[in-house]
């Protein structure tokens, strides 16, 4: 649409990642801390702090829990706004299918039973509708955690997670659809990127931190979009297909007669009923089944541990059980044994991926990260902070150019992008440690624990918002905002906080921990410590700058031309 | 308002043709020999690449008509097209 074809790349670079930047900091930054999301749930529930552990007993631990779990009320709720008609009293739901699962880097077991609704679903598509209910095993001891314990929030698989794909926005799945834009406009300004730069490869090792402000933004914009560049368009493009099924919808909704034959013909060729056969039915001892199945994986020449059991059609004469391998050796997920619930007897073993199949599963487990690799769980985190990088990054270079421009004409574009800017970098960044500390200090027997932890979460980021606003006036005559300076204290302040009130609350500091080797706990730790040096770092030169400068702000006559014959 | 316009038909033709698109392609991979879910699955490892490459072309081509004529009426019609086959098919 513009003159040239690098030209309209550029323009839909610089406008595309101004809408969506703010969405995909958020993304990449939980994306990143949800790389050790089980570590940040030992830290935020310390009554779960333990070294992880094998699979248990299915029939002794396990089994017993079945009957006792029913239907979660907030799966009720979302299920109830899903159907046509009342559901039925949460105590009349038939358990139908249930799940347990548990991960090298997880001290608990936990499961889910899916429970049958009678009702039929608003949305014709939903071709199985449930209710779920949960409970969690401490595997060391075989026994369910107490309801309280099971229920709390555990900061890093129950909040940072769902915020980094949904946004906890649940209503008509709007957090879904947000997050899938933003990922794909996250590929879009990858693309554009790399063609509005024809000297990508010199760029690479381009770093001017002495050139002036905008040329140092401009380089390390491009050095982190370059340098990460295969991480950041797999990690968005795998993001992107776990939800394909939901974003793209169109063989489901146009093809569903052909698929449910295809479906009956698969069941057929397996031997898996899709559905229940409505006879009653046992469930032989799945304690053998699992021996079974590790036996046949180690005459395979892949020995390992159970991950992962599913049993459909629970107490049904046609109900199997699924039993997968624990996913520490690989990328990719998957390698499926399924055993007849009544006889016990293997039924079907999943083949060999095919290659689209095995591109899937590779996919979905680099995005996943099951695997037991630190070093390659480091890296992603490390790949994920570097999009926050170039996000950020390309936010203050959009900035930068215009400031100076804006202040001589009056527009107010630069000091909103900014304050956004602040809120959307180190207000997030306040918003987490300041949640953090709140979950440390706010007492555990406080009605509503959870909520107000959330609670603390949003208003700490809205308050970032606000005093960002009230602390740009300076952009607007061309200068820099003296909230990033403090908002970075604000972080440096809470972070170190935040591992003094772990300490005080439960008695693990770092020489315990550290000394124990109990990584999970010392790990947040020392990340927190290490945030906290480098946002005071960055507070103290940001200060000594401001107080360079604040005589000189009209003086300098910085090259305002780059990149301006690409940019609209 | 130009801009608008052309987000609108990256975004929204373009996310009717990718639409198009799977459908189509687990539909031809089904009848070419592939099992119908391993067709679904290919065409939905696609999509992503597919909708970039399409939200690219909407910015890169100079009429925007013809970008919605593309996207938006090339999209209806392979949904349409493969409803109907799909059909032909039980």
């Amino acid at each position: 649409m513009r003159e040239t074809f690098r030209l309209s790349m550029a323009y839909l670079h610089t406008w595309l990642g101004l809408i969506l930047g703010f969405v995909l900091m958020v993304v990449f930054f939980f994306g990143s801390l949800s790389v050790f999301d089980r570590e940040i749930d030992r830290w935020s529930v310390p009554e779960t702090r333990a070294e992880a552990a094998p699979f248990p007993s299915f029939d002794r631990d396990v089994r017993p829990v079945i009957a006792q779990v029913r239907p979660d009320p907030h799966s009720v709720e979302h299920t109830a706004a899903e159907v046509i008609g009342t559901l039925p009293a949460a105590e009349d739901m038939k358990a139908s299918d249930m799940g347990v699962y548990t991960n090298h880097r997880d001290p608990l077991v936990r499961m889910y039973v899916a429970f049958d609704v009678p009702n039929k679903p608003r949305d014709p598509l939903l071709d199985h509708v449930h209710v779920y209910g949960y409970a969690s095993i401490d595997p060391q001891t075989g026994e369910r955690l107490p309801p309280d314990l099971q229920d709390r929030l555990a900061l890093g698989t129950g909040f940072f997670f769902p915020l980094h794909y949904m946004l906890h926005l649940e209503w008509k799945n709007l957090g879904y659809w947000i997050v899938g834009l933003a990922g794909m406009g996250m590929l879009v300004a990858l693309v554009t990127g790399v063609v509005m730069h024809r000297k990508i490869f010199r760029e690479f090792f381009t770093f001017r931190p002495g050139k002036g402000r905008l040329r140092s933004t401009l380089d390390l914009h491009n050095m982190t979009g370059v340098l990460a560049l295969p991480f950041l368009f797999l990690i968005s493009l795998s993001g992107l297909l776990i939800f394909a099924y939901m974003y793209f919808p169109s063989p489901t909704a146009l093809m569903n007669p052909l698929m449910e034959v295809q479906e009956a013909a698969d069941a057929e060729r397996t031997g898996l009923a899709a559905e229940p056969s409505g006879r009653p039915g046992g469930l032989a001892s799945v304690d053998a089944m699992m021996q079974d199945a590790r036996a046949r994986w180690a005459a395979n020449g892949v020995p390992g541990e159970v991950g992962e059991v599913y049993i459909a059609h629970l107490g049904d004469a046609d109900s199997y059980v699924s039993i997968s391998r624990d996913t520490v050796d690989r990328v990719a997920t998957g390698e499926t044994l399924h055993f007849s619930a009544a006889t016990g007897e293997l039924i079907y073993e999943d083949p060999p991926a095919s290659a689209v199949e095995a591109v899937d599963g590779f996919l979905y487990g680099l995005h996943f990260q099951f695997f037991r690799h630190w070093p390659l769980r480091w890296l992603l985190f490390i790949g994920g902070l570097m999009g926050c990088a170039c996000i950020a990054t390309g936010f203050l270079f959009f900035v930068e150019k215009r400031k100076r421009k804006h202040a001589e004409t009056s527009i107010p574009g630069a000091r909103i992008v900014d304050a956004l800017a602040v809120a959307s970098v180190s207000g997030m960044l306040v918003a987490t440690c300041a949640m953090l500390l709140a979950n440390r200090l706010l007492p555990i027997d406080l009605a509503g624990h959870d909520v107000w932890q959330m609670r603390v979460f949003w208003f700490a980021w809205l308050f970032s918002l606000l005093h960002a606003a009230i602390r740009s006036p300076r952009v607007a005559v061309g200068g820099t905002s003296p909230a990033w300076r403090d908002q970075c204290w604000m972080i440096a302040g809470l972070a170190l906080a935040a591992v003094l009130a772990n300490w005080a609350t439960t008695g693990d500091h770092l020489l315990s921990t550290v000394g124990m080797g109990y990584w999970p706990v010392a790990g947040v730790d020392l990340v927190l410590l290490a945030g906290a040096g480098a946002a005071a770092l960055a507070a103290y030169r940001l200060g000594r700058r401001a107080a360079m400068t604040s005589h000189t702000l009209k003086a300098s006559p910085e090259t305002a031309s780059i990149g301006r014959q690409a940019h609209v | 308002m130009p801009t608008l316009g052309r987000f609108a038909a990256a975004i929204a033709g373009g996310y009717v043709f990718t639409n198009g698109f799977v459908v189509s392609t687990t539909l031809t991979g089904f009848i070419f020999g592939l099992r119908y879910f391993e067709a679904q699955t290919l065409a939905w490892l696609l999509s992503v690449i597919v909708y970039l490459a399409a939200m690219l072309w909407a910015f890169a081509e100079r009429r925007l008509a013809r970008v919605w004529l593309v996207l938006g009426g090339g999209g209806l019609a392979l949904c349409v097209g493969a409803w109907l086959l799909s059909r032909q098919l039980l």
